[in-house]
């Protein structure tokens, strides 16, 4: 009788420290995934900052209120055109002559609004 | 067709045989202002060499709800056009619509893998002169993609220092 009542305080003992275990390392686990997306949010947002492309996130509302719509006219299409064309040109040169200079050589053309 | 071929780009160094056997299989076709001789997605199975007139390489851009085809290259008598007709998976990757009147020759590709197999030198040539032409190809559209990238980062840089 003693025996088995050693036995099962022996059994509940071990259960219950396998069982705090599993609880323990699952918080452990949880907290690291917590901690790296944390990170990884920091990362992105100091990523985004560092190379200022324009981002959605940053810009949307000054988009919405500054830039007007902008729909294809003929106007719009030939200074397209125009673009491509002069931007090919000093590429070509790049292509024949490859240089950092004949790369970022301007064009003269630009797509920006005035 | 003889003198367009031999001065084809793509034929460079095919000697009279060789230009003879790409006669014997290219066909004529004319385009009229504004005609497409391809579509982007269509299925490729001829390569064009210009012979007369001009074309331009478009590709589509939507704005503001309506898509326009934006001329990206242009080729002119003796260029190529339509090489995906050569390589998987056989569709065509750009649009080519005639920007004035125009005649192309085109070559169905069996038909010239057929001539590359009866001559092994001709298609030694002609796949050196076509890694050639897609050699410039992707450095063309490399670079104006990384000048396009360097206006992008300047704008930002500019709009973060002075955003009003």
């Amino acid at each position: 009788m003693e025996a088995t009542l050693v036995l099962v305080l022996v059994l509940t003992i071990l259960v219950g420290g396998m069982m705090l275990a599993l609880v323990m390392g699952y918080r452990s686990i949880e907290e690291g995934r917590s901690q790296l997306a944390t990170e990884l949010r920091a990362e992105a947002g100091r990523a985004a900052d560092a190379i200022a492309i324009p981002s959605f996130f940053a810009w949307v509302d000054d988009r919405k209120t500054t830039l007007p719509t902008i729909a294809f006219d003929d106007a719009l299409l030939a200074r397209l055109e125009r673009h491509v064309r002069a931007e090919q040109a000093v590429v070509t040169q790049f292509v024949r002559f490859p240089s950092i200079d004949s790369l970022y050589r301007h064009s003269d053309s630009s797509l920006r609004a005035n | 067709m003889h003198d367009v071929l031999k001065d084809a780009e793509l034929f460079q160094g095919f000697g009279m045989d060789g230009i003879r056997r790409l006669s014997a299989i290219g066909r004529s076709r004319a385009l009229a202002t504004g005609d497409y001789l391809f579509l982007l997605g269509d299925s490729a199975e001829c390569l064009y060499v210009v012979a007369k007139g001009s074309l331009d390489l478009c590709l589509p851009m939507p704005l503001g709800g309506v898509v326009k085809d934006i001329p990206v290259e242009s080729a002119t008598a003796g260029e190529t056009l339509g090489w995906s007709a050569m390589v998987k998976p056989y569709r065509f990757t750009l649009s080519a619509r005639a920007v004035e009147p125009a005649e192309v020759i085109g070559f169905p590709r069996h038909e010239l893998q057929q001539v590359f197999e009866a001559a092994p030198g001709l298609g030694i040539r002609f796949l050196t002169n076509l890694s050639e032409l897609v050699g410039i190809r992707l450095l063309t559209f490399q670079a104006l993609w990384v000048r396009e990238l360097q206006r992008t980062l300047a704008a930002g840089t500019q709009h973060r220092a002075n955003p009003d």
